[in-house]
């Protein structure tokens, strides 16, 4: 069932006097429990289009409609909120209260949630993401990573459907990018909890069930990551990476070994050479 | 320097003192003040001092935590010290010199004075030492909410307090940092005349603000798509119990502070 | 050349909340040398550059720049002050100017530069870092993160400092951004700045542009060396909490299942380079 769908979606602002267009007729649709990345060079209209989602922007024309609510409606728009969650890039700017807990239990005070229901949830989400133990911390003495966890489980409190994170794991260093992949996962999978991601991070839209490619406002690829990955030239030349495992495998059977291609991670990569080691003794 | 500043600062530990209700601490601080502004004779003072020592002990909190407090202000201290020593005028002189005369009146009203900013500081730092910032704007918008009708925004001051404390540790950090950044480039904010040294402060303020702007900015949009609007219809995670802790320590100060003005009353009419 | 000799650094010394930032660190940075310093958040890396650049006094040990020592560290910092630019992470911690131009311009003036030289400089250091000419004039506000990030860069570029220090540059570009700027630091090396080290927490990123590697873990350096040398101790640097790239983990994984190839390898091309070698030959 599709949770959420843009429908011949425009955009443009304004800059210096001339319209700059940043995407046009734009289509995407999207199913409950789907792990969706978005991919695409800075500028590309990845992160306008997340804005979308929970009407912090609301389309020039078109419509956008997530969990069946029209984002231009705005007599539904906490309703619309309450059901879209965002995690944004700078983990810093999204948290408000001192206390780990307080911030949490902040979505939940915005929308009356009498006090019991409120530590309920409150404490459940913090134990999803991991953060329990640190419920009475100051959110300057967290790390990164941790912080971002916070920032979720303020969003998990309000018990979504959808999250979208747009790149948030752009600030963090490589132990913060896994627990928040980490965590992004799991609400993924045991919750069946959408989930929408920007990145530009390869190793992290590989682990998406679904990879859309945006170019310039438009939509290049829409597509499974086994068979978006491999493309390898034509990734390239929109500005992108593929993850050196699937480079290596390529760049095998370009100087004309005979190998099976589209591995994604390094045992893939592993086992597609030794195989072709194998056949060829 | 900034760290120096004990204000703003939660000393967390159990005590007595940190398990009160916010409310009754925040309107004991105000008894307090009316107490040290009222006191005039040696025994008030003491009534006030042997107060101050009595909640310091009871917080549990480490006095260098509390006289750290002090180490901003001790210039200002320090002026009004010398201020209220030499322009008192009457009393029996001590010495002179020069165009300086300094009285005993003098004398006493500078150690009082000094007395009672000492304690004033240690009292006000006390309550946020024992207090959490969360628990302490909590503890504000609750004592300001019947002001709501008549137009203070009791919620929106204690919502951006609660930022201001959030964001008072990032913007330090950040200052450091970019003041790091511009000494890389070679700027010198140590050596010319005023104006010069005023000037060098320019590549350090302007990005601040740009960031504490683009911050706000992200903040808000946040703050929003978590369906943040206003006080209206808001409830609150922390509950605050008036328990009889509180009212026995709200008795105590109100008693107190009518002891000190009964004290006054019986001297103006010459019982004393 | 730059040493530093057995420094140790303590955040709020004496207090309970005191945290060891450096303990016994020596590093000699030589002319020519580009470095990559990797570490994962508080392992130090970034108190070590700051002490380099001479903007942050060790609690011990000794420094000496050009093989002149000195006992103070006061007396050193000018010197490292002089002979290092630090680009901290964010642009956004430098740009002030109202202007691209003056913003880059504001390290040569205070160099005290002439007024043509610095004209010069601020030209050179924006076509080395790839700014379009038209983008002088604008504010640098205005700028997209990419070029602003540039620009930060250019504003230390244009001291011409002899050994340059880039602290996360290429963190949250885009690849097609992060290869542009991996390359134009390639080709400053060398030509315009003697020394390079990029502070990276990318793998991939060392692994492409850096000659040397220094890994930093708990307050300590504790591999210095040839990155295909620090690669090659794939399973030390995976105990501290760090790793090698992609391609290495792949060439480790072949080795063990029992295929003839060396190890440290680190780019795409080499390992495609050995395993096209090695099937040819066994054909």
């Amino acid at each position: 069932m599709s949770i959420i769908k843009a429908e011949n979606l425009s955009f443009s602002y304004e800059s210096e006097g001339a319209e700059v267009k940043v995407f046009e007729n734009l289509n995407i649709d999207i199913d409950e429990g789907e792990f969706v990345a978005v991919l695409g060079h800075n500028g590309s209209g990845k992160s306008t289009f997340a804005k979308h989602l929970n009407a912090i922007l609301t389309p020039k024309s078109g419509r956008v409609t997530v969990c069946g609510i029209d984002t231009a409606d705005e007599s539904r728009l906490f309703e619309l909120r309450k059901n879209v969650g965002m995690v944004f890039q700078n983990p810093d700017n999204q948290i408000v209260a001192t206390v780990v807990e307080e911030d949490v239990a902040f979505g939940l005070e915005n929308l009356g949630v009498p006090r019991e229901e409120m530590r309920r949830r409150v404490d459940e989400a913090l134990k999803v993401v991991r953060m329990y133990d640190y419920r009475t911390y100051a959110p300057h003495l967290l790390s990164g990573g941790q912080k971002q966890r916070v920032a979720i489980a303020g969003i998990l409190a309000m018990e979504p459907r959808c999250i979208v994170l747009d790149e948030p794991t752009a600030m963090l260093d490589p132990i913060g990018r896994d627990e928040v992949m980490e965590t992004v996962r799991r609400l993924n999978r045991e919750k069946g909890i959408t989930i929408v991601l920007i990145t530009h991070y390869m190793d992290e839209a590989v682990k998406a069930d679904r990879c859309i490619v945006m170019d310039r406002g438009k939509i290049v690829m829409d597509d499974r990551p086994a068979s978006i990955f491999p493309k390898v030239e034509e990734m390239r030349a929109l500005g992108l990476d593929v993850p050196q495992a699937t480079e290596l495998v390529w760049e095998l059977k370009r100087r004309g070994l005979n190998i099976e291609t589209g591995a994604l991670r390094s045992a893939g990569a592993i086992e597609s050479i030794l195989k072709m080691t194998r056949d060829q003794l | 320097m900034l760290r120096d500043i004990t204000l703003g600062q939660y000393y967390n530990t159990a005590s007595p003192l940190h398990a009160m209700d916010p409310r009754t601490k925040i309107l004991g601080v105000i008894f307090y003040m009316v107490i040290l502004f009222t006191a005039s004779t040696v025994w008030e003072y003491a009534l006030a001092a042997i107060f101050t020592v009595f909640v310091i002990k009871v917080s549990r909190v480490p006095v260098r935590f509390i006289t750290r407090g002090l180490k901003p202000i001790v210039i200002i201290m320090l002026f009004t010290l010398v201020l209220n020593l030499f322009m008192t005028s009457g009393g029996k002189e001590l010495f002179h010199w020069w165009i300086f005369r300094v009285t005993d009146l003098g004398v006493e009203t500078a150690v009082k004075m000094a007395v009672r900013l000492v304690m004033l500081i240690m009292g006000t730092s006390l309550l946020t030492l024992t207090t959490s910032p969360i628990a302490l704007t909590g503890g504000i918008e609750r004592l300001l909410s019947p002001f709501r009708k008549i137009g203070v925004p009791s919620h929106e001051i204690a919502m951006m307090m609660s930022i201001a404390l959030r964001f008072i540790p990032i913007l330090m950090e950040e200052t450091d940092k970019i003041i790091k950044a511009q000494t890389s480039r070679g700027a010198d904010f140590e050596s010319g005349n005023l104006i010069q040294r005023v000037k060098a402060m320019v590549p350090i303020l302007v990005p601040l603000f740009v960031g504490a702007f683009r911050r706000a900015d992200e903040l808000a949009v946040a703050m929003e798509c978590r369906c943040y609007n206003g006080g209206e219809g808001r409830t609150s995670l922390r509950e605050l119990r008036f328990r009889r802790v509180d009212g026995g320590a709200l008795c105590a100060c109100v008693i107190l502070t009518a002891a000190m003005a009964a004290l006054k009353i019986l001297r103006m009419v010459g019982v004393l | 050349m730059i040493e530093l000799k057995n420094i140790t650094y303590t955040y709020n010394p004496g207090e309970p909340s005191a945290r060891v930032a450096l303990n016994d660190v020596s590093l000699t940075l030589a002319d020519g040398d580009f470095v990559g310093l990797i570490g994962h958040t508080g392992s130090g890396k970034s108190t070590l550059v700051q002490i380099i650049a001479g903007l942050l006094p060790p609690l011990g040990g000794t420094a000496s720049v050009d093989g002149t020592d000195f006992s103070e560290y006061k007396a050193a910092a000018k010197e490292l002050r002089k002979k290092v630019g630090l680009v901290f992470q964010y642009p956004e911690h430098q740009l002030f100017e109202e202007t691209v131009y003056k913003d880059i311009a504001f390290g040569p003036k205070n160099q005290k530069l002439t007024e043509d030289e610095i004209d010069l400089r601020v030209r050179e250091a924006a076509r080395r870092v790839r700014l379009e000419d038209g983008l002088l004039e604008k504010s640098p506000f205005d700028l997209s993160g990419g070029q602003k990030r540039r620009v930060a860069i250019a504003g230390v570029v244009a001291m011409k400092p002899e050994i340059l220090i880039l602290d996360e540059p290429t963190a949250g570009l885009d690849p097609s951004g992060r290869d542009e700027l991996l390359g134009m630091l390639k080709e400053l090396h060398g030509d315009w700045c003697k020394t390079i080290v990029l502070v990276s927490h990318s793998m991939e990123d060392i692994a492409r542009a850096a000659g040397t590697a220094a890994v930093m873990n708990g307050g300590r350096l504790v591999m210095n060396g040839p990155v295909e040398e620090i690669f090659s101790r794939g399973d030390e640097l995976r105990s501290m909490g760090l790793n090698t790239p992609q391609i290495t983990r792949i060439v480790d994984g072949l080795i063990k299942a029992g295929l003839p190839l060396e190890k440290g390898i680190f780019t795409v091309e080499a390992a495609a380079d050995s395993i096209e070698k090695l099937v040819r030959s066994k054909r």
